[in-house]
């Protein structure tokens, strides 16, 4: 089930009043219980809606962590032996489903590139939606239990609600179990105002999702299309892309935000304004934070970070923004934009080395930075998207296949579509900045508030397609 | 405030996109450009492109003989078994059409479909639709909204593609250099529309093509296995009621297909073709499996559509099978040649009356109620033309009973017996003809004679006849003639082609025909010629020898 089929509506309106009609079935541990229960049975509803053997490997990947944690309590002495055990089972289940068939299409290609006889065929396997979210959430949580920074949950209910919370399963945010597991374990008041509150996250993540992100995707479809594009062409399909995928994910993340603050959960904040950072190092504090720091913690500061010399850092971070790009899909224009973003940040860091008192110069400068910033990025968008590399080395190395001023053409186009989509998130961007807090406080809030909701619901109904389109992040 | 502020929005929202009561009638811009008037039709055909390019509505008339108009095509490109229902209902019907027979026409997927995708729900469902739609809400999947709904839906797509177009067009306009009368975005239109031509020259793949939930097409995989639709899973239960409520028969055609798809469909669903057929004695209705006339390459113009040559031979081949059920109307009494095209929109005149023939005495033909009267040697019949891409129908032999004429010439040669009624054909050097009243045609004197008007989409010239097309550039001076002519007759005799000017004779030239060759003839016309008007004269000077002129143009 996705976020934006009117079946969820129908679904999420019968989860919500059933939920909170159990917290008043019984006060205390017993109303958790309840709660926690429906939540977990809604959660299977979701997520199996389409496949129910999805199931299996959620739950599988649930009891093994679970488990993990649990031996970890009672064999101390077996604490390493156990973890290895959690990597390897979620690790073994992303490169069955994920890379597996990657793998062996690389492994065909260079037999046939060697003209070797041989009988291997290319696996196709189908991936099953949220895997990469919900294995990192479980590893997160067994190196958590074996660091001793967190406790592990005694309560297999709470413990796999924590897991696959239907709201954050399928695309994150990757929960910390510091932070959720409390939130599970412990009774939930209804409150009103964080009803209100999530009910407006959640229509505007539907708003940037159904009006902006799928208003531009088959804008940006037709310039990826296009067979021979010119690297105007592929530049300024990045710059659309850059916004359909903002639109989509960060839509999806407040949709995911605000259904769990609907039922009394805080999630993590996933995007804090990214293309408004001047730095590559400040884009991956703002851009997809749970994933970021998830890396960061469990991968980069683990292989040593940023300490050592420059060659072992250099290597560090290469290493781990291949892992990352890789972590997105099985495709080698991943592993490119994971290499990309590498080599910005590893720029980036030597620019500081050789420049240090660049972060004392005048606020003005952070203008230039943050446009300079956001193209760069753009590029990296396309390697993103663009998953035939070879397209993106024709542009670079040739002259367009048709002429280039027909690309031109497209490219103003499609810079002219962007626009007009990029306009709501500026102005709610610049509404927030300048007169966000005298609206919070001022009596016309409500009102403000309602009618902006009306507002969405027609925008909706406008600008909805018939036959949308599913998140970015599913695929992963 | 906090409730009435949302109120205001919302009924300002609906006030503004709300289309108001959903009439069928608004549909008609929606159809296919070529949608006939079925005021008159007696036979109506259902379907999409693929009908509009395999089926030729004036060929089926003249096929079953029937009287221009008789024949009506309402196609919606794209669509389906459910919005031909719903055109049905609400475009025939509901417009007061009485067909006798209602074609549905498709490939088999596209006749036993029993949902849409919800894009096809808004495009094609709601420009056919009233409001109240019972059988569309109750069986298309997820449930279907009223016609009003999906028309505001319809209304509110097509307004979010202007706003876009508009914001890709006008940075377009703007920075383009455009012509005064010219307004950005109408100018940036035009260049944006050029450019995505040919950007995308080439380009395979371009756009997603939303993915069909029908039966068949999902299963039209290699090796995949389906069974056929039952028929609460089709519409046409609901079309089939439509045609009782209206007095017709369906007639479910499945369509040809490129030899590779048809493989596919029929290997990929076992039993399809039975349950197909059984679905539709089932409902009451005839199945036609009009695949089994095997069609060359160039009957197809790409993978799913006709050229001109192959409509024409699916078009006779759906006469044929609608004559051998006795599904045709009886045939009006007055004769239904159409208007006369001209080669050249120019003044023409003939010189020299139209030929007759002597028919010999009619003797019957076993298998139905026709009789074949040996004519004098006219070498061109239907047995040629019926297979010609070009001169479909087109024997000028006009057949006369008792000295009246016989009301339907050039129809198919399988339904004169069956549909008897004056129809008749001219098949190389015999006649097929059928009484006007029924009775054996041996008690009728028969005769013959060319037609008058010469016209079948080329133009006969008759043994001394004489074209005369006036009015001719002062260009054609020193210019060339092109005539692509097929002669017939018993030796090769001449053509004489002349340039006069001012009534005064010019170059003179002459052409040799050869009997059933087409030639492609190129004639210097010459520059020594007096001043004043030029007359163009074609001379056909075969005592027995008849020309038919498919192509003249005048090249510089």
């Amino acid at each position: 089930m996705s976020f934006v089929q009117s079946s969820f509506l129908a679904f999420f309106a019968l989860v919500v009043v059933a939920y909170w009609g159990l917290g008043r079935l019984g006060s205390g541990r017993r109303g958790v219980v309840l709660q926690n229960a429906w939540l977990l049975l809604a959660s299977a509803v979701f997520y199996g809606w389409v496949h129910p053997w999805f199931l299996l490997l959620l739950w599988g990947s649930t009891l093994l962590d679970y488990g993990v944690a649990q031996g970890m309590v009672r064999w101390p002495q077996a604490r390493g032996r156990l973890l290895l055990l959690s990597l390897a089972g979620n690790l073994g289940l992303l490169a069955t489903f994920k890379y597996l068939g990657f793998f062996t299409a690389n492994v065909v290609a260079v037999l046939d590139a060697l003209g070797l006889q041989h009988g291997v065929g290319v696996v196709e396997l189908f991936l099953p939606v949220g895997i990469s979210f919900y294995t990192f959430q479980t590893m997160g949580y067994s190196i958590d239990v074996y660091r001793g920074r967190v406790e592990p949950e005694r309560d297999l209910l709470n413990y796999a609600l924590y897991v696959g919370l239907f709201c954050q399963l399928v695309a994150g945010p990757v929960e910390r179990a510091g932070d959720l597991l409390p939130q599970v374990r412990n009774p939930r008041r209804f409150e009103l105002e964080r009803l209100r509150s999530g009910l407006g996250l959640a229509v505007w993540g539907a708003v940037k999702k159904l009006c902006i992100a799928d208003t531009i995707a088959p804008f940006v479809d037709r310039a990826f299309a296009v067979e021979h594009p010119s690297l105007l062409l592929l530049l300024t399909g990045g710059v659309a892309f850059s916004l359909q995928i903002l639109a989509d994910f960060s839509g999806y993340t407040d949709i995911a935000r605000g259904t769990a603050r609907m039922l009394g959960f805080e999630l993590r904040a996933n995007f804090l304004h990214p293309y408004l950072a001047a730095n590559p190092r400040e884009l991956w504090r703002r851009w997809h934070v749970s994933f970021s720091t998830w890396i960061r913690d469990y991968l980069y500061i683990p292989m040593g970070g940023s300490r050592g010399p420059w060659w072992r850092v250099t290597a560090v971070t290469a290493a781990t923004m291949l892992l990352a790009g890789l972590w997105h899909g099985a495709s080698w224009n991943f592993v490119a934009w994971g290499a990309f973003h590498a080599a910005l940040l590893v720029g980036h860091r030597a620019w500081r080395r050789l420049v240090p008192g660049a972060a004392s110069w005048p606020g003005w400068t952070r203008v230039p930075a943050v446009v300079a910033m956001y193209l760069t990025g753009c590029v990296g968008w396309l390697l993103f998207r663009q998953r035939e590399l070879d397209v993106v080395g024709r542009a670079i190395a040739e002259p367009a296949g048709s002429e280039p001023g027909h690309q031109a053409v497209v490219a103003v186009a499609l810079l002219g579509v962007t626009a007009l989509c990029a306009a709501p998130l500026v102005l709610a961007l610049i509404a927030q900045r300048t007169i966000g807090d005298r609206l919070a406080a001022s009596p016309w809030r409500l009102p403000l508030q309602t009618t902006g909701l009306a507002v969405a619901v027609v925008a909706i109904w406008f600008f909805a397609r018939e036959s949308g389109n599913d998140f970015i992040y599913f695929q992963f | 405030m906090a409730v009435l502020a949302p109120l205001v929005v919302l009924a300002v929202a609906a006030w503004a996109l709300w289309p108001g009561s959903p009439t069928p009638g608004r549909v008609t811009p929606h159809l296919d450009s070529l949608a006939e008037d079925c005021s008159d039709a007696r036979v109506v055909l259902l379907g999409n492109s693929k009908t509009r390019s395999d089926l030729n509505p004036r060929e089926l008339e003249a096929f079953l003989g029937l009287p221009r108009g008789a024949v009506a095509a309402l196609t919606l490109h794209g669509s389906s078994a459910p919005a031909w229902y719903a055109v049905a209902k609400n475009l025939v019907r509901g417009a007061g059409c009485r067909p006798a027979v209602l074609v549905a026409y498709g490939s088999i997927d596209k006749l036993l479909a029993g949902d849409v995708s919800p894009d096809e729900r808004v495009r094609l469902l709601a420009p056919v639709m009233s409001d109240h739609e019972p059988e569309l809400v109750a069986k298309l999947g997820g449930g279907s909204a009223p016609g009003g709904w999906l028309q505001a839906r319809q209304a509110a797509a097509g307004q979010r593609e202007a706003l876009l177009q508009g914001a890709a067009a006008l940075p377009v306009g703007l920075l383009y250099a455009r012509p005064a009368d010219l307004g950005p975005v109408e100018h940036g239109r035009a260049v944006l529309d050029a450019a995505w031509d040919r950007v995308f020259t080439g380009s395979v793949g371009a756009v997603e093509v939303p993915s069909a939930v029908l039966p068949v097409q999902a299963a039209a995989r290699p090796g995949e296995t389906r069974r056929p639709a039952g028929p609460a899973e089709t519409f046409l239960p609901e079309l089939a009621a439509e045609a009782e409520a209206m007095g017709a028969t369906l007639v479910l055609a499945w369509a040809p297909m490129r030899d590779e798809a048809q493989e596919r469909a029929t290997v990929a669903v076992p039993g399809l073709v039975q349950g197909s057929r059984a679905l539709a004695t089932e409902l009451g209705a005839v199945f036609l499996d009009l695949r089994s006339d095997s069609l060359p390459a160039d009957a197809w113009e790409d993978e799913r559509h006709m050229s001109a040559m192959g409509s024409t031979r699916t078009t006779r081949a759906l006469a044929v099978a609608l004559g051998e059920r006795g599904l045709i109307p009886d045939a009006p009494a007055s004769l239904t040649n159409a208007e006369p095209v001209w080669l050249l929109e120019r003044p023409r005149r003939f010189e020299g009356a139209p030929p007759s023939v002597a028919l010999g005495r009619p003797a019957p033909v076993s298998g139905g109620g026709a009789s074949a009267a040996v004519q004098p040697p006219l070498p061109l019949g239907d047995q040629h033309c019926l297979e010609h891409e070009v001169w479909s129908c087109c024997s000028p032999l006009r057949v006369f009973e008792d000295g009246q004429p016989l009301p339907e010439p050039n129809v198919a040669p399988q339904l004169v017996g069956s549909l008897g009624a004056g129809r008749y054909t001219h098949l190389g050097d015999r006649v097929l003809l059928s009484s006007s009243d029924g009775t054996p045609s041996s008690d009728h004197r028969y005769e013959a004679r060319l037609a008058a008007d010469r016209w079948c989409g080329a133009l006969w010239l008759y043994p001394g006849d004489r074209l005369v097309i006036s009015g001719i550039d002062d260009d054609a001076r020193g210019g060339t003639l092109e005539l692509l002519v097929r002669g017939f007759g018993p030796a090769p005799w001449p053509l004489r082609i002349g340039l006069r000017a001012d009534g005064a004779p010019g170059s003179q030239h002459s052409i040799e025909l050869e009997p059933g060759v087409d030639g492609l003839h190129h004639v210097e016309l010459g520059t020594s010629l007096p001043a004043g008007p030029l007359e163009l004269v074609v001379h056909s000077d075969g005592a027995e020898g008849y020309a038919l002129l498919t192509h003249l143009a005048l090249l510089p």
